[in-house]
């Protein structure tokens, strides 16, 4: 059996995807990756906060009608992931602080006023939601935003996809998000590279996948200094205001969701908190605190992954 | 080093393994499936001695059958199924004594039957995130025989999906109404009912092994008569009661899978039969399989079952010489040759069947004359896209 590597990139989600996999044949491998491809599109146009028509703006146009919005089951069990973030974050990962994006422009590097804020926090709140069985009724003002979770789960579910049709052997990047299938042939793990916040062309560590994912959250573009203080893109959902926490996450977990979840309530959390939260976990983390200072722990593959 | 996860990574991975492009349960078929398979169905003729008069040749049957299966969202699918047959050939119409006392067979029109029939049902699956339901209707028709049915079913998932178990329920209704009835003095329209429940329960015992159980009620009312026969009168209700186990095995080592099952079927026309069957998947590398296969079957007579009609007996005592309805038993054997080309599989199977009142496992006090011996011959296509 000769297994050949195809490579196959494009543009989904606002960022950088790539699909490789390992097939015998070139055709199936492109077949396979087509789909691959459609899926992910199809995650983006359901959930992008961007597109008019998406389910996410029909949800979000359904805010403060009294009869709701139906919720379909893939769309449910995404919101039921939320909440878990929710909980384990003490309310710090909330899928409904996308409200504050309307203050705070990050290409303008403008610090908005305390006023503007308070207009915005009682807009915010996952535990202000109402459900009746599948149908939500969102009060008025309120928007969710899927986009701290939808990319890796796009990353995993293409990853599955994959595994169903045959796969052995595969790696899906979307933009930085990597979920795996297998290792590479013979053994080899898949060696992914976790670029540096600060100098984005340069790694900062690498981590060995043989299954499951990795994700990272961080400070890589949308940051800006006022006044010597960085104001970071991550913000605290409580207080209006950005997280000071650590600069960059990055974990490897059985699934690209579980990872990127754990890694942004770690940035969510104050510096120390988010380091004893990573440790903690014992998974594969690698850590930019906001000194600069870079640590990781468990990235090879003979060390114990910690996994579930 | 910790190492044993927290409980809030145990938390979020309890709420993504549940995502529907993530976790295991079902979920409607990935691809859109098309298949065409064209089978022929030839029964070897009568022997000279059984068939004094006519032809000699019974059925030759064409099947077209094509299918489609397509996801329609993430929970529901669609299946469309679309079935063909042309029929040329004869079938017993009567029985009756020969010179030496033997039977022999009367076979039916001189220039023989040519009939086809339509076969449509179009079906549904909804998903749900430990099982499924589905529906389907159908409706098939040939010149003398209009069918409706229509069916329910779903399952369901435990024990982390080891355990599945699955109801379902039909319902048919049949219309008979016989060509040139009133010149051989047949009924002109009849009309039969369905109703049947199955359930069943698999269990996933291994890795490579599992084992289903399956139990089938069937419940038939209405003219279950032949009406191409001379003298057939069979009572107007069936029950009819089966059970089925199966049994796979996946050998790692042969790279094969085996199917062995079994069937005990019994109903309250006095029938009852075995049938056991054993099916070797044998895959050749790379995209190459080879399916062996051998049957056995045997069922006990109807006990309203004679092999010469009897013209004396007044029509409200039951009496059939159909073939189907007597003592006998069957073996089988088939090979299936499957080719994986791509988006493309093909699939080429020849089987020989052949009956015999020899091989019946029951008694046979009257051995029936035209038991059915036939070669069958198909050719599949299968396209995923």
């Amino acid at each position: 059996m000769n297994l050949s590597l195809k490579r196959f990139s494009f543009q989904a989600m606002g960022s950088y995807c790539e699909i490789q996999i390992y097939n015998e044949s070139r055709v199936n491998a492109k077949r396979i990756i087509r789909q691959l491809a459609a899926e992910v599109r199809r995650l983006e146009q359901k959930y992008s906060r961007y597109q008019p028509n998406s389910l996410v703006a029909e949800i979000n146009y359904s805010a403060g009608n009294k009869l709701g919005i139906k919720i379909d089951t893939e769309t449910k069990a995404l919101f039921d992931h939320a909440l878990s973030c929710f909980e384990q974050s003490k309310g710090m990962f909330d899928i409904t602080a996308g409200v504050l994006n309307r203050i705070w422009d990050f290409q303008s590097a403008r610090v908005p006023a305390q006023v503007e804020i308070d207009q915005l926090l009682p807009m915010i709140g996952f535990n202000k939601l109402n459900w009746r069985k599948s149908r939500l009724m969102m009060p008025a003002n309120m928007e969710i935003d899927f986009g701290g979770i939808v990319k890796e789960y796009a990353a995993d579910a293409a990853a599955k996809l994959a595994r169903r049709l045959g796969v052995e052997h595969g790696l899906v990047n979307l933009g930085g998000d990597f979920a795996v299938i297998g290792s590479q042939p013979e053994n080899r793990p898949w060696t992914v590279g976790v670029a540096n916040p600060k100098d984005p062309d340069n790694l900062m560590a690498k981590i060995d996948l043989v299954d499951g994912g990795l994700a990272s959250s961080g400070d890589y573009e949308r940051s800006f200094v006022h006044e010597n203080k960085r104001y970071s893109h991550i913000l605290n959902p409580k207080t209006g205001w950005p997280c000071t926490g650590l600069r960059a996450t990055s974990v490897a977990a059985n699934l690209c969701t579980v990872a990127g979840s754990m890694a942004t309530i770690a940035m969510l959390m104050d510096e120390e908190s988010g380091l004893i939260w990573l440790r903690d976990c014992g998974l594969p983390v690698v850590t930019m605190a906001s000194d600069g200072s870079i640590e990781g722990v468990r990235l090879k593959k003979d060390q114990p992954q910690g996994a579930i | 080093m910790t190492t044993k996860p927290s409980p809030s990574l145990i938390a979020l991975s309890t709420t993504a393994l549940a995502l529907p492009g993530i976790t295991t349960a079902d979920a409607p078929p990935a691809q859109s499936n098309v298949s065409y398979k064209f089978s022929n169905y030839l029964e070897d003729d009568l022997s000279r001695s059984e068939v004094p008069f006519g032809d000699l040749e019974r059925y030759d049957i064409d099947v077209h059958q094509f299918q489609l299966i397509a996801p329609i969202d993430r929970s529901f699918s669609l299946q469309v199924d679309v079935n063909y047959e042309s029929l040329t050939g004869a079938s017993p119409w009567f029985t009756s004594q020969g010179v030496n006392g033997a039977p022999i067979v009367n076979l039916s029109g001189a220039s023989g039957i040519r009939d086809a029939r339509t076969e449509i049902s179009i079906g549904s699956s909804y998903y749900l995130s430990n099982g499924s339901l589905s529906g389907n209707i159908g409706y098939s028709e040939e010149d003398d025989y209009r069918a409706k049915y229509l069916g329910l079913s779903g399952e369901r998932h435990f024990n982390n999906d080891m355990t599945t178990v699955s109801l379902g329920l039909s319902y048919s209704s049949d219309d008979i109404f016989p060509t040139d009835a009133k010149v051989f003095n047949r009924v002109i329209s009849e009309n039969k009912h369905g109703t049947s429940a199955v359930i069943s329960v698999s269990q996933i015992i291994t890795q490579v092994s599992s084992y289903q159980i399956a139990l089938s009620l069937t419940e038939q009312s209405g003219f279950l008569s032949d009406p191409y026969k001379l003298k057939d009168i069979r009572p107007n209700n069936r029950t009819q009661i089966a059970i089925t186990n199966s049994y796979r095995h996946f050998f790692i080592s042969a790279n094969a899978a085996w199917h062995v099952n079994y069937r005990y079927y019994h109903d309250d026309f006095g029938i009852s039969s075995h049938t056991f069957d054993m099916r070797w998947y044998q895959n050749l590398r790379p995209l190459i399989q080879l399916v062996p296969s051998v049957r056995y079957y045997s069922q006990s007579a109807a006990d309203f079952f004679v092999n010469v009609d009897n013209f004396l007996k007044p029509p409200s005592v039951y009496q059939s010489s159909d073939h189907r309805l007597s003592a006998f038993g069957a073996f089988s054997g088939g090979l299936s040759f499957v080719a994986n080309l791509g988006s493309w599989t093909a699939t080429l199977t020849a089987e020989r069947y052949v009956s015999n009142n020899s091989y019946s496992a029951y008694e046979v006090t009257q051995p029936s004359t035209a038991l059915v011996s036939y070669n069958r011959i198909s050719l599949g296509f299968d396209y995923t896209f």
